[in-house]
């Protein structure tokens, strides 16, 4: 038996460990409850001391802060396992992870094919657009500030991750409840752990690290190929009115989720629109393209319940696809919640009247004979 | 002899005998005064009958004929009234004021009524024709939409979304933004996802 499994094998124990554990050493061990169940009590809101926007929200960002920067500026090797739960069902995946400090990060998927499974994500090569930042600006500032305007952000003691001292951080929603928690490594301001919990305290979203190393000057020999492709042109908000006269869904600033517009890119030539939304823990984008929509080949999606002709696939990243008035929309987000979320402030009703059934024919044709009729069309 | 032919006299009144026979009954009217005396009353009723002015329809009977032509009922199928009282063929009754079958309602009941069957029928007719003619203009219009919708249109594209495309942008905007991890970048790596272009 090869020794690659077995450690394969031995990650997923002592990850699974680690995230159905959480906190149980440490300071938190007797505030977060039961992990393993994905449940955390929620803090009372009256209590003084995790009020949302405390004194300790300076502190709190400024420790966010940090753990951005260093993400980039130091230069780290590790496993982390990545989970994703949902009513479908969970995922995780245990993933490797070099950072060149000032280049770009190096991320593989174990258990596949190398060619397959890993990518060079460059850093800065996006614009972070709702606060102005550019390409050059320290990474993840812009992406705080659509955290800090969702959550209130504090302090809540310290904690051990991947058996390094953490200080922990939470996010926190208007009510109070907790949003996420992040363990951010004491010495070096690395992000440790993350936790992201839905609004009834449900775990939805983990990732930790197993075991991480700091080695300056890392040399990385072979790079993998580069993520990033044709990112599309950036589109200014002044050209939104345009998009939308034209007939594209955009741009709402703010989703009824909380989901706030941070970016939108156009194709070249215009045939897909790009909006990303984000509350600062949980990512969505919106693709948009013309046409009618293959449901046939959509491989691995189901049909969602009681949403009409809505195909969906959760994983670790959740896809949703339909088609509105001639144009199909395509939705990627980090949870299935957001998924929904998102789905919900975008037209999904009319299929259109491309397709093939014998409404869709009718409408076409009664369609046609008025615009016949109609001297002025 | 002439007896006391009453029928002739009236004939003799009337004009209606040819000579020889009038003459011999002017002969006979000569000595006989009971005979005489008939032919005298018989002028002088025709007298005064052709005096008489032409008798004229009634107002009540005038507006109901105008009711009846107005409602395009046939005079022919109603029943109707000679003078006052008398029930004849020919004119139309007097319409009712009342509900039909009620006390006072001179309109007598439908299911009892020789009139209503038929009108019922005619509206029956009606209604069939009224619905057979709608149903005709929408068959022709559905069956001239379905043939006018036949081809869907050239403009619109039968598209399958590049979704791991899709999935490789939306990593590159997560693994850009902070705090995130790195399970997007993963997920893109997934080669079930399709690799179509768009617009194929």
């Amino acid at each position: 038996m090869s020794s690659t499994p077995v450690r394969l094998v031995a990650f997923v124990v002592l990850a699974g460990l680690l995230l159905t554990s959480g906190l149980a050493d440490g300071a938190l061990a007797n505030k977060t409850g039961d992990l393993a169940g994905g449940r955390l009590p929620d803090r009372a809101p009256d209590d003084p001391d995790q009020r949302a926007g405390g004194p300790d929200e300076p502190r709190a960002l400024a420790a966010l802060r940090r753990a951005a920067a260093a993400a980039q500026d130091m230069s780290y090797s590790g496993t982390q396992f990545v989970a994703v739960w949902s009513e479908a069902g969970s995922t995780s995946e245990l993933v490797d992870v070099t950072n060149i400090p000032g280049h770009g990060t190096v991320v593989r998927a174990r258990g596949a094919a190398a060619d397959a499974s890993e990518a060079f994500v460059t850093q800065g090569s996006w614009t972070v657009q709702a606060t102005g930042q550019s390409d050059t600006d320290r990474a993840g500032a812009g992406g705080l500030d659509v955290l800090a305007q969702s959550y209130a952000v504090r302090l809540a003691g310290r904690a051990t991750s991947a058996g390094r001292s953490a200080v922990v951080v939470e996010a926190a929603r208007r009510d109070g409840s907790v949003a996420a928690r992040f363990w951010i490594d004491e010495k070096h301001a690395l992000l440790l752990r993350r936790e992201l919990y839905a609004p009834g305290g449900v775990l939805q979203r983990a990732s930790a690290f197993v075991d991480v190393s700091f080695e300056p000057g890392r040399f990385v020999s072979h790079l993998p190929p580069m993520l990033a492709t044709d990112h599309g042109d950036l589109v200014p908000p002044a050209e939104y009115a345009a998009l939308r006269a034209e007939g594209w869904t955009c741009c709402d600033q703010v989703l009824p989720s909380g989901f706030r517009l941070y970016d939108v890119r156009r194709s070249t030539p215009a045939s897909t629109l790009h909006l990303s939304y984000s509350d600062g823990l949980s990512t969505a984008s919106v693709f948009q393209q013309r046409g009618s929509l293959d449901a046939s080949s959509l491989d691995g999606f189901s049909r969602r319940a009681g949403g009409g002709e809505v195909y969906v696939r959760y994983g670790l990243s959740s896809y949703a696809v339909w088609a509105d008035n001639g144009m199909i929309y395509t939705v990627v987000c980090d949870t299935p919640q957001g998924l929904d979320a998102v789905l919900a402030a975008f037209p999904h009703k009319d299929p259109g009247r491309a397709g093939t059934g014998l409404a869709q024919r009718l409408d076409r044709g009664m369609s046609r004979m008025v615009s016949w009729l109609n001297p002025f069309d | 002899m002439v007896s006391h032919d009453h029928a002739r006299l009236s004939a003799l009144v009337d004009g209606e005998l040819d000579h020889e026979a009038r003459d011999r009954l002017l002969a006979h009217l000569a000595h006989c005064d009971e005979c005489r005396a008939a032919v005298d009353t018989e002028r002088r009723v025709k007298a005064l009958l052709s005096g008489m002015p032409e008798p004229r329809p009634s107002t009540s009977l005038h507006a109901n004929l105008l009711r009846v032509a107005e409602s395009g009922g046939a005079p022919a199928q109603l029943s109707v009234t000679r003078g006052r009282n008398a029930p004849v063929r020919g004119v139309p009754a007097p319409l009712a004021s009342g509900p039909p079958g009620q006390p006072g309602s001179r309109r007598p009941r439908r299911a009892t009524s020789l009139v209503a069957p038929g009108r019922q029928r005619r509206l029956h007719r009606r209604v069939g024709v009224g619905v057979a003619g709608v149903a005709a203009i929408a068959g022709v219009a559905f069956g001239a939409a379905f043939m006018a919708g036949g081809d869907a249109p050239t403009t619109e594209v039968t598209v399958v979304p590049p979704v791991r495309q899709y999935s490789i942008e939306h990593a590159e905007t997560v693994s850009n933004l902070p705090l995130s991890d790195p399970g997007a970048v993963s997920a893109s790596f997934e080669r079930s996802l399709l690799e179509l272009p768009a617009g194929r």
